[in-house]
């Protein structure tokens, strides 16, 4: 096998399992969006509060990895329905862009609390998936990412299992399909949102244990790279549709080691954004959309 | 049953409904009339909860359910088949009919019993369990959405203009079916444009005109007052026997 080619082939595993991630930070925008017809932008920094917050109890009294990723979760879904409270409750029908600056607004808000407890430099992360590369085959794969790969699989097939195999589930389509609808049926839109905040917060705090173990540390600039890469997937795989955000989360890890690999990496973003106006040209509704936006 | 007492009802700044009051008792089919714009699905939607009233009061059994959100009133006994039916296009036809169901609690077997029930029914819907409703013809398509506001198993059913735009055959099924359910025990509030389909099988019935009631009483009465139906029906009045 020539070199390029070899290369590629190990870039595209990596790409695939790292994709898995970006599938997840784009699949918990996409539900949030499904569901509520409105963006969540404070989404990025609900993860990175979780995963900051997950090192308390490392810090204080050495806890061990499960409980660092328990609290990530709980703080993460407090954080969340701080958001919901805060950014959505209140709003009333038909303002659809008031949540882009009310969520604005708890982006900040987070972000700066976060710079001011910690001085804005990263907290040390641990690492318990080892630092040692897995071969497989011929080919040398990092474990943090091969764990990712194993928990964002557990993650969509929990995801379609409550979508397609639950009360719940069918409540949410519903009330992502036609709101007026699932209400005459007795579904509490309100209680529908709540939940589905819920749901996409834990996401986000399964996100903000894998970002912070796959860089090292929790650092603040972490919030605005997951909400860009986030709001690309999501676009990219067409706006409400969960198959089409596993399906762009993808299309980006992958394309995204590759050019690193060829190219470098002052490319990367460069070419994540050029991609997603590419993409778009051909494709308006993104690769699995079909509802105008 | 239900009453609805001086309900007037504003639709983003203009009262669609102005001081309508009507009453509709156990086991009794009730028709509401009127051109478009009259305020007839206006005044089931606030009703069922989806538009808060700006005045008035609705009762039902006994209880007030004046601005309460529809999972309530819902949860209380009414039950909602919309114009324009509403069916869930993606999800499938067993998938609609669950979600009719979504406010029962007594078990998976209790709720597929219903669903044989309903498609007892409507034997159209039955082979199609697992066809995306958005897929149906729009005859299945009202079909379905009785069917589903049936799996609630509602006290009081409304139905807003359920035949329209449909093949004269399937309109015959469907109030058959409305004759049907109200013999059986449903209460029945009947919508409709098409006065002669609704005065065939109404006992009572309430005619609206720009958010307020002009005429109540039976359908003799109505036809026998010329003058009310050539007013506000207009062309209608002619298709009257």
């Amino acid at each position: 096998m020539g070199t390029a080619l070899f290369d590629g082939t190990e870039q595209l595993i990596n790409g695939l399992m790292y994709g898995c991630f970006y599938a997840l930070v784009g699949g918990g925008f996409t539900l949030l969006f499904g569901v509520l017809r409105r963006f969540n932008l404070a989404y990025g920094s609900t993860i990175m509060a979780g995963a900051y917050a997950g090192l308390i109890p490392v810090y204080l009294f050495k806890a061990p990895v499960l409980v660092l990723f328990v609290t990530t979760i709980v703080v993460s879904v407090l954080v969340g329905l701080l958001v919901e409270f805060c950014c959505f409750r209140f709003l009333r029908k038909g303002h659809e862009l008031a949540p882009l600056m009310t969520t604005i607004g708890m982006l900040i808000v987070i972000d700066e609390t976060i710079v001011h407890l910690t001085d804005a430099v990263g907290l040390k992360y641990p690492a318990p998936f080892g630092d040692e590369s897995l071969a497989l085959g011929p080919f040398l794969i990092r474990p943090d990412y091969l764990a990712i790969l194993v928990v964002s699989i557990a993650c969509f097939s929990a995801i379609f299992w409550l979508m397609h195999r639950t009360r719940f589930g069918r409540a949410m389509r519903a009330v992502a399909e036609r709101p007026e609808a699932a209400q005459i049926l007795g579904v509490s839109v309100r209680r529908v949102n709540v939940l589905t905040f819920v749901l996409t917060s834990a996401m986000a705090g399964i996100i903000g244990f894998f970002a912070a173990v796959s860089v090292g540390s929790a650092r603040p600039e972490m919030a605005a790279w997951l909400t860009g890469k986030g709001l690309v997937v999501m676009v990219l795989g067409g706006l409400g549709s969960f198959p089409g955000a596993i399906l762009g989360g993808l299309a980006l890890g992958v394309l995204e080691f590759e050019a690193v690999w060829f190219l470098g990496s002052s490319y990367r973003d460069i070419l994540a954004f050029s991609i997603l106006f590419l993409i778009l040209m051909v494709r308006p509704g993104g690769l699995l959309g079909s509802r105008p936006a | 049953m239900l009453s609805v007492e001086g309900l007037e009802t504003r639709y983003g700044g203009v009262a669609a409904v102005r001081g309508v009051s009507l009453e509709v008792r156990e086991r009794e089919i009730v028709g509401v009339l009127g051109p478009n714009g009259a305020g007839k699905t206006t005044t089931l939607s606030s009703v069922i909860g989806l538009l808060r009233p700006a005045a008035g009061c609705i009762r039902f059994l006994g209880r007030n359910l004046t601005g309460l959100t529809p999972d309530r009133v819902v949860a209380a006994g009414i039950g909602l088949v919309p114009e324009g039916r509403w069916v869930l296009a993606s999800m499938s036809v067993r998938e609609n009919l669950l979600m009719g169901a979504y406010l029962r609690r007594d078990g998976d077997g209790a709720i597929a019993r219903e669903i044989d029930r309903v498609c007892e029914i409507f034997p159209g819907l039955r082979d199609r369990h697992q066809q995306p409703a958005g897929t149906l013809s729009g005859g299945e398509q009202q079909m379905l959405s009785i069917a589903r506001a049936l799996m609630a198993r509602p006290r009081l059913l409304m139905l807003d203009e359920p035949t329209w735009g449909l093949a004269p055959l399937v309109v015959e099924e469907i109030m058959r079916v409305i004759k049907r359910l109200n013999e059986e025990g449903t209460t029945i509030l009947l919508v409709e444009q098409n006065a002669r389909q609704a005065l065939a099988v109404v006992q009572r019935c309430y005619v609206l005109a720009v958010g307020q009631v002009i005429f109540d009483g039976t359908p003799a009465q109505l036809e026998r007052e010329h003058v009310l139906k050539t007013a506000y029906l207009g062309g209608v009045s002619s298709r009257v026997p």
